[in-house]
């Protein structure tokens, strides 16, 4: 993977979705358009695992995995680091982070 | 959002008048075509409908872990089956099964339909942790979100977000539900939960702990759906189906998993077909005596008390402290001790105990005078429900 990260805008209604489909999921239009996603966005809901559901993607316990809202809109699963679980809270400002595994995100400084 | 109000003709004109249900095990020792075939055959006896009769089987699976309706009538021995379908779904189903099985028999496509859910979901493939192709998996498997219990962890706190619900409306939930599971023999756990239980027990994906998640097991549970007039000649109180609903809303998704397009993971499907449920039922969130809930996770009782218009938002949990839902409540919840302690049968078994406290087979558990129940089936964004109530009402 390297650095980019692609989501799909709708030229129609301006939702933006990085699942890759044939038409938007928000009004139905064919008219999606790759563009670079945000690096920014923020946090929607999360989990801190504990135990080993998938020892390929999840084998380092604890971590946080989280959706994440980017800045363009769309909705994102990610891991989320740099945060104690205690300060974990709703619209906490994240920044994408380089990670060659997977998406990454981190809390933005300030 | 205003629809016109609808009332399928086989509300109603149609009832579930048999159940089966095998022995829930951590490990059968028993291929799923034996519990499959064990469970329906249970049903058929338990309606005294003759085994010959029934022409039509439905079923469920998810990932390949049960055995074709096929496969089921073979091993009945059915001489002319109409209608055999299998569908690739899970918790969303039973009820939704239901309802077609009643509408089959409505269009006289068939006179006595099974609707069976059957797996090895212990020893056997475990859906919890089962990995499915897809593009929104590929999203989540390398982030490490890959088991049903993040997901649902995940709308839990934005639940909790959303309406300021605390780890203890979770634990009132599993605590409430042990207390019908200690009468229910079938239920694989029986223990009675306190809050200092529920505190001790081990975080798995916060906020869920090992009690908030249900428990899989082997097993399999059937019930038969016939019409009124020949459910008059069946061994118990007939069931009647008065009301039904399934939805998917906008952006559900490209896998029972994926809510990267659902527009608030606080609310789920409950709070969209809940005006269709009740208004094809003919009564309100109010009326109803007893209500059996699709329980994966303690959380998704909250989600459906509050989606289905029996809570305000956000009140479930004080609903269910106030002891509403507990043995002697006013509106009691998932009798068996729900899929978190009687197992997990997918919600297949969230429907069989509705039809024996309605027929009055509950045993230590029964509600008494209960004359109506709500089932729902699904904890996410596509789900369906249920209105049942006594033949003699």
């Amino acid at each position: 993977m390297n650095n980019s990260f692609q989501v799909f805008k709708c030229a129609n209604c301006g939702h933006a979705t990085a699942l890759p489909l044939d038409g938007c999921p928000a009004c139905g239009s064919t008219g999606l358009v790759a563009v670079e996603s945000a690096r920014t966005g923020r946090l929607y809901t999360w989990t801190t695992t504990h135990h080993v559901f998938d020892s390929e993607g999840g084998a380092d316990v604890p971590y946080t995995v989280g959706m994440v809202t980017l800045d363009d809109g769309a909705r994102v699963p990610a891991r989320i680091v740099g945060v104690e679980p205690g300060e974990l809270r709703a619209d906490l400002g994240l920044r994408r982070v380089d990670d060659e595994e997977r998406l990454t995100f981190a809390v933005e400084p300030g | 959002m205003n629809r016109p109000l609808r009332r399928p003709e086989f509300l109603g004109n149609t009832a579930l008048v048999g159940v089966g249900i095998t022995e829930l095990s951590k490990a059968s020792g028993r291929s799923v075509l034996s519990l499959a075939t064990d469970a329906c055959r249970g049903a058929v006896a338990d309606a005294e409908i003759p085994l010959a009769d029934v022409d039509g089987i439905l079923s469920f699976s998810f990932n390949n872990d049960s055995v074709p309706a096929q496969a089921v009538a073979t091993s009945l021995g059915l001489p002319q089956p109409n209608i055999l379908l299998d569908v690739g779904l899970g918790g969303q189903a039973p009820s939704y099964l239901v309802m077609h099985a009643a509408a089959l028999v409505q269009a006289g496509l068939a006179k006595n339909v099974l609707v069976y859910r059957a797996l090895n979901g212990r020893s056997g493939s475990r859906v919890g942790t089962a990995r499915v192709p897809g593009a929104a998996t590929e999203f989540r498997y390398p982030v490490g979100l890959s088991a049903y219990a993040q997901f649902i962890a995940m709308w839990a706190r934005r639940y909790m977000i959303e309406t300021g619900a605390t780890e203890n409306d979770l634990a009132a939930v599993t605590m409430a539900q042990s207390r019908w599971a200690a009468d229910n023999d079938r239920a694989i756990r029986r223990r009675l939960i306190n809050d200092v239980d529920y505190a001790a027990s081990p975080m798995i994906t916060d906020p869920f702990r090992v009690v908030d998640c249900t428990s899989e097991v082997d097993g399999a549970c059937a019930v038969l759906v016939t019409s009124t007039d020949r459910a008059a000649d069946c061994r118990h109180m007939p069931v009647v189906i008065q009301g039904a609903a399934y939805v998917a809303g906008r952006g559900s998704g490209l896998d029972a998993g994926d809510s990267m397009e659902w527009h608030d993971m606080s609310r789920n499907y409950t709070g969209m077909l809940a005006d269709d449920l009740w208004g094809s039922a003919g009564i309100s969130s109010h009326e109803v005596d007893m209500a059996q809930i699709y329980d994966c996770f303690s959380s998704s009782v909250l989600f459906a008390l509050d989606g289905l218009g029996i809570t305000e938002r956000g009140q479930a949990g004080e609903f269910i402290r106030s002891g509403a839902t507990s043995p002697g409540g006013a509106l009691p919840v998932n009798t068996n001790g729900g899929l978190l302690h009687e197992g997990y049968l997918h919600g297949m078994n969230t429907v069989a105990e509705a039809v024996l406290q309605l027929q009055g087979r509950g045993g230590q558990r029964q509600v008494a005078g209960a004359r109506s129940c709500v089932v729902t089936s699904g904890a996410l964004t596509d789900g369906s429900a249920l209105v049942l109530m006594r033949g003699d009402s």
